[in-house]
């Protein structure tokens, strides 16, 4: 029990000595100093830029002419960039104008008009030059224009350039003996390959077998016992 | 009718610059007390001061909603507290506790019962640690005599009933923590 009290005791010394802890001196003028400092940086800056868009010195007409410029630049890159945009603009319209005798091709309930080519229909006026024709086709959100523009014909990918096999194939081609060529088939080659192993076979084959000799004939006469014994051969 | 208006309006327009206090005014009434905030959580005097001038910058810099906040001491002392929370992540934790403990220790006692004091101090401050946080804080927000359960409960977004069962709790648990 008196353990605990000490254990209370010292919680509430703790505690007292943290309630009790003294600012220390000068706090409060250190703190408005720090604060005044602070609410005075930005109207500073504020004055300095001021003065440097207001003043006359040689680094506020820099800074008014460095601004002038900026902005000049910002209107030309402006104006470039609606030059650039304008004539695509303006193609549109002149391109369904010039089109609007073709046959319209109801694909979606319509709001605004949108050029599309289409392959020609039997009842379409083909237009000169060209196999396609182009139709004004109603189309009233930017997903029709997408879907209207799955109905355009496609055209082939352009020719890709040889790779190296095909570049030597072709070489081969133009350069190598006719023969050769046609050993490269591969029904040529096996028939070839066919007629090597038969005349093979018939080369290394096994002569036929001789007919029979029959009883009444001859008998057959040693031709060595016909022929006179060599010198220092004995008998 | 427009007359009464306009009466009404700069009248009201007069309250709200009376309600409004000025920086100056606040930094007199209540750095103390956020000292002693910043104090309670840190144990080290500089940094202590380092946050009570952070908590006015801070005010400074959001002067414009000064209007609109009703009750000025507990955002003050919310705004002190979880500066000093941060501030105290940075520094080592019982970094100053040795200092504080020979200091509340008083003098005049012979050597070994110095000791033996300031050991006791330092148990206490390490228990502290060790509870939960918002145990901890209601617990050292309570150590503020001029801090009401009202105040504490706004500092701490609780109810009241909850600010006294977390200080219930963490006075218990500081004495279980203690005994063991």
């Amino acid at each position: 029990m008196g353990l605990e009290h000490n254990h209370d005791q010292a919680v509430d010394k703790v505690l007292a000595a943290l309630r009790d802890a003294a600012p220390p001196e000068g706090m409060e003028a250190r703190i408005h100093q720090h604060l005044t400092q602070a609410a005075a940086l930005p109207q500073l800056a504020r004055a300095r830029l001021r003065n440097m868009l207001a003043g006359s010195t040689l680094a506020g007409a820099w800074a008014r002419g460095a601004l002038t410029g900026a902005a000049f630049a910002l209107l030309a890159v402006a104006a470039v960039l609606l030059l650039q945009h304008s004539p695509r603009a303006s193609h549109v319209p002149s391109q369904t104008a010039a089109n609007n005798s073709a046959a319209p091709h109801a694909i979606a309930p319509a709001a605004t008009p949108v050029s599309v080519a289409l392959t020609p229909q039997p009842h379409s006026v083909p237009c000169a030059g060209s196999r396609l024709l182009h139709a004004q086709v109603p189309v009233s959100a930017p997903s029709n224009i997408y879907r209207a523009a799955s109905f355009a014909p496609s055209h082939p990918a352009p020719e890709l350039p040889l790779t190296a096999q095909e570049r030597a194939l072709a070489r081969l081609a133009q350069t190598v003996d006719p023969k050769l060529l046609a050993a490269l088939a591969p029904e040529t080659q096996a028939r070839l390959d066919a007629q090597e192993t038969d005349n093979f076979n018939k080369f290394f084959a096994p002569p036929p077998a001789p007919p029979p000799a029959p009883d009444n004939a001859s008998p057959i006469i040693n031709d060595q016992s016909l022929t006179p014994p060599k010198e220092g051969e004995t008998l | 009718m427009a007359a009464i208006g306009e009466q009404s309006l700069q009248w009201f327009s007069a309250e709200r610059v009376e309600a409004v206090p000025d920086l100056t005014t606040l930094v007199r009434d209540h750095s103390g007390l956020l000292y002693r905030v910043a104090f309670s959580v840190l144990r080290n005097p500089a940094e202590a001061e380092d946050v009570v001038q952070d908590v006015f910058l801070r005010v400074l810099q959001r002067q414009r909603e000064l209007p609109g906040i009703i009750e000025v001491r507990p955002w003050l002392i919310r705004i002190a507290l979880n500066l000093a929370l941060d501030r105290r992540r940075r520094i080592r934790p019982g970094q100053m506790d040795e200092s504080f403990a020979v200091g509340l220790v008083a003098t005049d006692l012979p050597a070994d019962e110095r000791l033996a004091e300031s050991g006791r101090v330092l148990r206490v401050l390490a228990a502290l640690e060790r509870l939960p946080a918002k145990e901890r804080e209601a617990l050292l927000l309570s150590a503020m005599d001029d801090l009401s359960t009202a105040e504490i409960s706004a500092v701490l977004g609780r109810t009241e009933s909850s600010v006294r069962s977390l200080l219930f709790r963490g006075r218990a648990r500081l004495r279980d923590r203690l005994r063991d």
